[in-house]
């Protein structure tokens, strides 16, 4: 396998929200993501697919740290000594951290993207670049297409004003675009080219690693396959590294080369795309892929779907202990209310948690293995 | 109130009742003026459709769909739009030459409406069971108790789960889901003869819109109400409707009952849009795409709408526009392919 670009270890994000009662100041803590490990390798897609309001946007912008994790650590761009020397200073779990582990923690600050000042992580942040569900949204409707473009190089301090004018040029015709359009507005352009200027916006950088949270979501079918088109090619000609954000499998199937699903804040399974359809062993993506909507011509609804407990109520419980898909698992067992399971790798890069399979030969991957 | 009897059997008249489509438009052509000149957003639309039947709406974003249904129930505000057509009948009464009056007894009771953004479309200042029993009352003479019973009724019909106490919920307390079925529970308390589905599944999930895909075939059988299905959700439209009209820049280019449209289709658009979707069983280098944009609709090219973006544009595409072709009995294609195709 290729160098590891991006680490993220037992990565958490807890959000406190008021109650809506109006006078009262009640609480609640909600889990947004709760334990994810995951690492992409240098050159993949690898894609993030699952229901809205399954965390998916929220890892990201963990990540990125725009939203600061509560706990977790992210690694960006180390090489294969230093996360082995980080590797092997890495306290077992449950021997305390104490003060033997200095090095441990020394190493853990100086990399860890969660716990950095803004300062050492400022030169990261040009090599981590986002793209954003509704491009428009994401644009100041009061700057012209150039200076959107040139504001990142501006904020970076990148070449000459002549230098940032030709770099800017030739994005814009990367990313399918008119050299004239740099004297727009965003709100001149159509959904499918507003994309475009939020690609070039975030690849004018020349980022190592590209988040695409839900890119083609908002376009017509039509749009979205350019779309889908021009991140693969330019993935390809930058050498990029993609975390491509969806929930439209179908999309997910076209581009990712590995494959997370995600419920209710948690990695279900992790796997390399071909495996994850054509094997899929966790019982929520197998729910997902068998309710993919697919043109069936068929009389009436003959569909073999899923049944599963209808109750729309049972749809927002956020379980603190156990299984957060067992109330709508159709084989869930007593086990899975009280036991959290654990990431197995069940066949060789196919991660699964679910107390439904056989306990596997493999390794747990929050242990933090090397690949 | 007026009575719908007086609809029915006076002024408006009704001719051969028994034979009549339930909708039939002809030549539907819906216009904006605004100040940068006249947008046609519908530009003849012609179809008609039958007790039962559900019909398809397809097509991208700004192709006219969802200001079709607007123009059918005469939703757009009169003194900026010109809606006009060669028929627009319900069940053979001319919506067109309604008072608003009769129009208003006619929308919400006979044709429903079920929008795409079920929150926008809720008060959040009423309880749902409140805004339930207020369309009830504004259809239906009956008391307030009745009218409450029903409003619980129906709530169960759509799905939820002890519906006596989700009565009383605001509408910031239902999940997305749940405000889908909301609304459709206000849409079908009725039991109207026509609903108008606009995009009710695209703002979910796909378990969720599976679920809704299964209410609506549920409701059907129960109510035989007709459907006006708009969405551009090609797979959605293939689990549900009966016949599919495709729309693009204002106009049906394709028509065809759902197995001749997904087995032979013929407009380029229609294929070309069929081609672009992502397949979720197989894997692709390069998905095909249709190249550009569609056009606004202040500025259509000369002839053909799609001439400017299709794969077989013929010079005649360029200049002149096509007549509808038909290809086999109700199928048929606004494309000058079609001559070529009819002839040989």
């Amino acid at each position: 396998m290729n160098r590891i670009l991006l680490k993220a270890c037992n990565l958490s994000k807890t959000f406190t929200v008021k109650k809506s009662l109006f006078f009262s100041n009640r609480m609640e803590r909600v889990a947004a993501i709760r334990n994810i490990s995951f690492q992409l390798y240098q050159g993949e897609t690898f894609g993030l697919v699952g229901e809205s309001g399954c965390g998916k946007s929220t890892l990201s912008k963990t990540l990125l740290r725009l939203l600061k994790a509560d706990d977790g650590e992210v690694y960006f761009g180390l090489t294969q000594e230093q996360f082995l020397k980080l590797e092997s200073a890495r306290p077992l779990t449950g021997i305390g951290d104490g003060e033997e582990n200095q090095e441990y923690r020394a190493l853990r600050s100086q990399y860890n993207l969660t716990e950095m000042s803004e300062k050492s992580l400022f030169p990261y942040r040009r090599k981590i670049q986002i793209i954003f569900q509704n491009p428009y949204s994401s644009f100041n409707p009061r700057l012209r297409v150039r200076e959107i473009l040139e504001e990142p190089l501006l904020i970076h301090g990148v070449g000459s004003k002549q230098d940032r004018e030709e770099t800017l040029y030739e994005m814009l015709e990367k990313v399918g675009l008119n050299r004239d359009y740099a004297k727009r507005f965003p709100n001149e352009f159509s959904g499918g080219q507003q994309q475009r200027i939020g690609i070039a916006r975030a690849l004018i950088l020349n980022p190592e690693l590209l988040i695409a949270d839900e890119p083609v979501s908002s376009l017509d079918v039509s749009v979205q396959a350019q779309i889908i088109n021009l991140i693969n090619r330019i993935r390809r000609d930058m050498h990029l590294t993609v975390l491509f954000i969806s929930h439209d499998l179908s999309v997910i199937r076209q581009v990712a080369d590995r494959a997370a699903v995600m419920y209710g804040g948690r990695l279900m399974e992790i796997a390399p795309t071909e495996a994850l359809f054509a094997n899929p062993l966790h019982p929520y993506t197998d729910l997902l892929i068998k309710s993919a909507p697919v043109i069936r011509i068929g009389q009436g609804s003959d569909f073999s779907r899923w049944e599963y407990h209808h109750d729309p109520a049972r749809n927002e419980v956020v379980y603190e202990t156990g299984c957060s898909f067992r109330a709508k698992c159709r084989d869930a067992m007593p086990v899975c209310e009280q036991l959290i399971p654990g990431l197995l790798e069940v066949q060789p890069e196919h991660f699964v948690a679910c107390h439904r399979l056989p306990v596997p030969t493999g390794t747990l991957q929050n242990k933090g293995s090397l690949s | 109130m007026i009575s719908l009897t007086r609809l029915t059997n006076g002024t408006l008249k009704r001719t051969a009742p028994e034979m009549n489509p339930l909708l039939e438009i002809r030549n539907l052509q819906t216009s904006f003026h605004t100040p940068y000149g006249t947008g046609r957003a519908v530009n003849g639309v012609s179809f008609s459709m039958n007790k039962g039947e559900i019909i398809g709406l397809a097509g991208e974003s700004g192709s006219g769909k969802t200001m079709t249904a607007l123009s059918i129930l005469r939703l757009l505000p009169e003194n900026k739009v010109h809606i006009s057509a060669e028929a627009l009948r319900f069940n053979g009464l001319d919506l067109l030459s309604m008072t608003d009056e009769e129009m208003r007894m006619i929308r919400g009771h006979k044709i429903s409406m079920i929008f795409q953004d079920p929150v926008a479309f809720l008060n959040p200042a009423f309880t749902i069971g409140q805004q339930l029993t207020d369309t009830i009352l504004t259809h239906m003479k009956i008391s307030k108790q009745e009218a409450a019973a029903l409003a619980v009724e129906t709530l169960s019909k759509v799905g939820f789960t002890a519906p006596e106490h989700k009565f009383h919920y605001y509408p910031h307390q239902l999940s997305g889901g749940m405000a889908q079925r909301t609304m459709i529970a206000q849409a079908i308390v009725t039991r109207p003869q026509l609903l108008i589905a606009d995009e009710i599944a695209t703002s979910l999930d796909a378990t969720l819109q599976n679920q809704i895909i299964d209410l609506m075939l549920l409701i059907r059988q129960e109510l035989s109400s007709a459907m006006i299905l708009i969405t551009h959700n090609l797979a959605l439209i293939s689990q549900m409707a009966d016949r599919i009209a495709m729309m693009y820049a204002g106009e049906i280019v394709e028509i065809a009952d759902k197995e001749n449209l997904f087995r032979n289709p013929f407009h380029p658009y229609t294929i070309g849009l069929l081609e672009s979707i992502p397949r979720i069983d197989k894997k692709s280098e390069f998905l095909k795409t249709i190249p550009g944009n569609i056009p606004d609709i202040f500025h259509y090219p000369a002839g053909c709408n799609f001439s400017d973006r299709c794969p077989r544009v013929m010079e005649i595409c360029c200049h002149k526009k096509p007549g509808y072709y038909e290809l086999s009995p109700g199928h048929k294609a606004l494309c000058w392919l079609g001559e070529r195709a009819a002839t040989t």
